[in-house]
């Protein structure tokens, strides 16, 4: 035993392992320490997205650089080592296009820093929240609480909406009213709602635009300016305001109808359906 | 007086009206329970035994053990409130000049006989969200629904409306005209003659459109009296800030 143990203290290849050993157990820990700190110091002066970048990126870069010194400890001879893995870098590179391309869009979303964790964005049809920004993927938590992992490079390619990206919004809302209504009247009532709604700013003033003159209504637009975390409380009263004062003041909310005329000087024809036997209908014209 | 603590005893269910603003409260063994209304008559009761109508959504708080001694505080708003003049109003470089204005107080509701456990505070009129800044950047406030007035007889003496009177430097070379004044509330303390609430006195230093107005505020104003303080501000401060203040349409120009 003795024996063995001697021969083990003589030979170079355990004082290689022992200093390995004790890189290891030096260099990880500090490791650790310099990325935490560095990730706390860029959360407090960055954001928290670019914190956790350059926090993974000093761990992971610091492993890379402990690997090659622990091998050119061991003895391995790293030109041949570096060579071999370029070729298979252009291997895995051809193998993986498609996640590169993740990781670089990746890496300009973090740099132009359209949207952050925590925003709402929409892409598409999808409307979520950022739940994070990482290499490959975005993952939103949509309103309806679903996951989505949206890949980067689609993000780079796609318009995308950043719906918070300013402290306060505008929400239009198209209303049609029947061609008999005075438009004026109807005009100043909405903007009345606005001034009488809560979660409306009273600053900047709402707006009341005449779209147009449309197939069936006078269509009016009311954009309503309203901080960003009231949109549901705006949307659910105003909607009902606008409704029930409509209701009040007699104002006819148009819908989609059809006048079919008889001749050029004629009035529409009156029409009268009559349930009795058969389903008999009698029309009563002029 | 209608902010001086009150001693419950169990099951004890008082009012009070402050202005527009009526409030329930009743202890139980282990709770306190409020409950709230706002209608539109203005009024001033103060601890009265009354029971609350039926249907008002109570709110409860766990009570501390011993703890029989309520207080509703008159506190200032939680945002900054904007208040227009009664029209444009200009005031050339280097002169003075200064308004009254009426801010409604909230109801902070507290027990113990200092009010040092704050249970919440309750608005005793709901006034409408305003924005002060362009569509990028600025700050949530409310829109007073009265309009700052030259003398502060012209202002209305109602139990939960405070008096502010705010008094404005142009030191810059240019007119200042404004249509908005926004008021940082959380800074002003509450005072009390013995008519009405009064605020400090806020000073503010206009010295040109890119810079922020120099904003002080000093005890409160000569026509208060001797008033004495019944609330701290929100956010006191020691020396003056420096913020933007005025506002004209200009600033919507990019909406």
């Amino acid at each position: 035993m003795m024996e063995w143990f001697n021969t083990l203290l003589q030979s170079p290849r355990f004082y290689a392992l022992l200093r390995v050993v004790i890189l290891l157990a030096i260099s990880l820990p500090l490791l650790h320490i310099a990325s935490v700190t560095v990730r706390r110091f860029a959360k407090r002066h960055i954001n928290e997205q670019a914190a956790m970048l350059t926090g993974k990126g000093i761990f992971y870069g610091g492993c890379v650089l402990l690997v090659v010194v622990i091998m050119q400890n061991l003895g391995f001879k790293l030109t041949a080592i570096l060579g071999a893995a370029g070729i298979l870098g252009v291997a895995i590179g051809f193998a993986s296009q498609t996640s590169l391309s993740n990781i670089i869009s990746g890496v300009f979303l973090i740099w132009e820093r359209p949207f952050e964790a925590g925003d709402m964005i929409k892409v598409g049809d999808t409307l979520g929240i950022v739940l994070s920004i990482d290499l490959l993927s975005v993952k939103l938590r949509t309103t309806d609480n679903r996951f989505i992992r949206m890949p980067n490079e689609t993000l780079i390619k796609s318009q995308v909406i950043t719906v918070t990206r300013f402290p306060i919004r505008r929400m239009d809302i198209d209303i049609g009213v029947a061609y008999k209504e005075n438009v004026g009247r109807v005009m100043e009532i909405l903007v009345e709602i606005a001034d009488n709604n809560p979660y409306s700013l009273d600053e900047p003033r709402p707006l009341v635009l005449f779209k147009d003159f449309g197939d069936s209504a006078l269509e009016l637009l009311l954009g309503v300016w309203f901080a960003k975390a009231d949109f549901l409380n705006l949307k659910n009263s105003i909607m009902r305001e606008i409704k029930e004062r409509f209701d009040a003041e007699g104002i006819e909310i148009a819908f989609p109808h059809l006048t079919v005329y008889s001749g050029t000087d004629t009035d529409p024809f009156p029409v009268r359906v009559v349930k009795g036997a058969g389903s008999e209908t009698e029309k009563a014209g002029r | 007086m209608f902010w001086e603590p009150v001693t419950f005893k169990v099951d004890d269910c008082l009012h009070w009206q402050v202005g527009p603003c009526r409030l329930w409260v009743r202890r139980t063994e282990d709770e306190w329970q409020f409950a709230i209304q706002r209608d539109g008559d203005s009024g001033l009761v103060t601890a009265q035994a009354q029971e609350a109508p039926p249907g008002v959504a109570w709110i409860r708080w766990a009570a501390i053990t011993d703890d029989y001694t309520f207080r509703v505080l008159p506190v200032m708003p939680d945002r900054p409130v904007i208040v227009r003049p009664d029209s444009a109003y200009s005031l050339p470089p280097e002169s003075d000049s200064h308004f009254y204005v009426s801010i409604p107080v909230w109801l902070r509701l507290c027990t113990g006989s200092e009010g040092n456990n704050i249970l919440r505070d309750e608005p005793v009129s709901v006034l409408s969200n305003s924005w002060f800044g362009d569509s990028m950047e600025g700050h949530l406030c409310y829109a007073l629904k009265t309009t700052a007035r030259r003398s502060s007889r012209q202002l209305r003496l109602l139990p939960h409306l405070a008096a502010c009177r705010v008094h404005i430097r142009n030191r810059s070379e240019r007119v200042l005209a404004f249509e908005r004044l926004c008021i940082h509330t959380a800074h002003l303390r509450i005072y009390r003659d013995d008519k009405r609430f009064w605020t400090n006195q806020v000073e503010v230093t206009y010295g040109g459109e890119i810079q922020p107005d120099a904003i002080h505020y000093t005890g409160a104003p000569k026509p208060a009296g001797d008033a004495k303080v019944i609330t701290e501000a929100r956010q006191p401060v020691k020396q003056g800030i420096f913020r933007k203040s005025f506002a004209d349409l200009r600033s919507f120009v990019r909406v």
